[in-house]
């Protein structure tokens, strides 16, 4: 079973902690969406996790392997893409595939056969071409198959579509769905839509520390608990609301017949507003707000932002 | 959908040694494509060949006059190039040979594959090395064709020009270590690869002029361009070659190999990609 571990992991450069005692593990197939803003620590634990970069203290296990003693067993059933590589200018996409098959200990019948059949999932450019002449984009895909090459059991990505249009996001996306189902995804992105749609758990990291790691479901529902939508069978006037007062803590028009209500989170106020609501006007739907990621990752990180602004505030 | 007949987590581990060849095997397809070697051998030709044509012209007569009557003079003659041309290929075959992987964003290609990298520079160290001395093969070609069209095969003195080859090999050897140690600690790779031409060409010679007219030429011995200086003698004198003798030539050189090799290794293994 496929398994990546960081303990205590943490790197610094002089004061500075750019991943800060950073632990966890994730074992068997599934999406894990690592999720932060820009300088929060992300590729730097990536790159610790494949020997791009030295913890300062602190291990990265890959399969049980401690990446720092033995990187090459480590990352043999490992396949990445950290920091948008680029293969040598002077390689032709087959040059670049075959050499990384080769290091990888494949027959280049594997490897010809493997890349004809990338070639299709990714819409590779033509093979024949030297990478320092292709696209951003079209060497992005050359980069990710040659991640895919050996069939590995570990995919450790970091914002594998950046740079990528459209289309080609959506075939990633398909790949990835498709491979988390026998494989273990570790990747990195700024898209929240995507790990949504991808990842079965997020982590959520801000100035080196993780702050969240749980499922995907879970984190919606926890941070939906204490928002409800109430959708009536036609438009309802906001004044009406005023009958919630003491119950709920605020009430939002999403459309005229639609509306998100803040309450308190305990069971009893949300039977009351819903009783309310039947008062209000004919109930067709009463369901606890599904919060995107998205909500729930500017809850969290923003508001670790704001506090850490206003920390620095205080300090000055 | 393809099914491998050995997928990534039930295929063996491939051998340090087979990820050496296949480090040797890249990096010498990258050299061959690139223009360096290319600049390299455009100037081997150039010296070499232009040199050999330029005798021929000039004919047998003019060559006896001034190289005297065995080609011994001849092939010393032309080989003391050698250490400029060996300076030169050094520096662009080393001179940006780690410096490549954190510079650019190959590393992030190559450096997180299994493959450890004191493999991936030894494979390149091979690589270059195998490259250079051919192209420093062919300029001993020219000067040995030279030596029996210009006086014949009975005149050349074989040991003293294979002594003479196995002391380039070596310098190939240490000024190509010191290349790769100065693109260890660059990470540009224009820079690494100018920076190895200047030091060695320029600030070597001014120190090793200044050393010579201020105190004696025993305090030359730190350096791999006074050491060069027996590959031209050592086909005159062989063994018996003076200042530097074969010794000191090959202690100096074997010892700039280790130790800048050593520093080269240790740095690459640390860098951060």
């Amino acid at each position: 079973m496929p398994s990546l571990e960081a303990r205590h992991l943490t790197k610094r450069y002089g004061t500075f902690f750019a991943l800060s005692d950073a632990s966890f593990k994730f074992d068997g197939n599934g999406a894990i969406g690592y999720l932060g803003p820009n300088g929060a620590g992300k590729t730097t634990t990536l790159k610790m996790m494949t020997q791009l970069a030295r913890p300062s203290s602190g291990e990265a296990f890959i399969n049980g392997i401690d990446v720092q003693v033995d990187p090459k067993r480590a990352l043999w059933e490992v396949g990445s893409v950290i920091e948008s590589p680029e293969p040598y200018p002077w390689q032709t996409s087959t040059a670049a595939l075959e050499m990384v098959g080769d290091l990888r200990g494949m027959s280049r019948a594997e490897t010809r056969a493997r890349t004809r059949e990338l070639t299709t999932e990714l819409d590779l450019p033509p093979m024949d071409r030297k990478t320092g002449k292709l696209s951003k984009g079209q060497r992005q895909r050359v980069v990710i198959a040659s991640a895919l090459l050996s069939d590995p059991s570990i995919i450790v990505l970091d914002e594998p579509t950046s740079g990528l249009d459209p289309a080609e996001r959506i075939a990633i996306r398909n790949i990835l769905l498709r491979l988390k189902k026998e494989r273990l995804i570790l990747m990195s992105s700024h898209l929240l839509s995507e790990v949504t749609e991808i990842c079965d758990r997020a982590v959520f990291i801000n100035q080196g520390k993780i702050l969240l790691n749980d499922t995907v479901a879970a984190i919606s529902s926890r941070y939906a608990e204490t928002e409800v939508d109430v959708e009536f069978t036609g438009p309802v006037p906001v004044e009406k609301f005023v009958a919630l007062s003491g119950l709920a803590d605020g009430v939002n028009l999403i459309e005229p017949a639609r509306f998100r209500i803040t309450y308190d989170g305990r069971d009893e106020t949300r039977v009351a507003i819903l009783r309310k609501c039947i008062e209000l006007g004919p109930v067709r739907t009463f369901a606890g707000a599904t919060l995107t990621l998205e909500d729930a990752y500017m809850k969290l990180i923003g508001a670790d932002s704001r506090s850490e602004k206003i920390a620095s505030t205080q300090r000055r | 959908m393809y099914r491998f007949r050995y997928p990534a987590m039930t295929r063996p581990l491939v051998s340090d040694w087979s990820q050496f060849r296949v480090a040797v095997r890249n990096q010498i397809a990258g050299y061959v494509q690139t223009s360096r070697f290319w600049i390299v051998f455009a100037i081997i030709l150039a010296i070499g060949g232009g040199l050999s044509i330029a005798f021929v012209i000039k004919g047998g007569v003019f060559v006896h006059g001034a190289f005297g009557a065995t080609a011994t003079a001849y092939i010393a003659g032309l080989l003391g190039f050698v250490s400029f041309l060996a300076i030169v290929t050094g520096a662009l075959f080393g001179g940006d040979a780690i410096s490549t992987d954190f510079g650019t964003k190959s590393g992030f290609f190559t450096l997180a594959l299994p493959v450890k990298r004191r493999v991936l520079l030894g494979g390149r160290f091979a690589a270059a090395l195998l490259v250079s001395l051919l192209l420093l093969s062919i300029f001993y070609a020219f000067a040995l064709f030279g030596g029996i069209y210009f006086y014949s095969a009975g005149t050349i003195p074989w040991f003293n020009l294979g002594l003479s080859y196995l002391l380039t090999l070596l310098l190939l050897f240490g000024i190509l270590a010191f290349a790769f140690c100065l693109s260890s600690v660059s990470k540009s790779p224009v820079i690494g690869l100018v920076v190895t031409i200047l030091v060695l060409l320029v600030v070597f010679t001014i120190i090793d002029g200044v050393l010579v007219r201020l105190v004696a030429s025993e305090y030359l011995l730190w350096s791999i361009l006074f050491a060069a200086a027996a590959i031209p003698a050592a086909v005159e004198y062989g063994l018996a070659t003076g200042s530097p003798a074969v010794w000191q030539s090959t202690v100096i050189m074997v010892l700039y190999t280790v130790g800048f090799l050593a520093i080269a290794l240790l740095l690459y293994d640390r860098q951060e990609a």
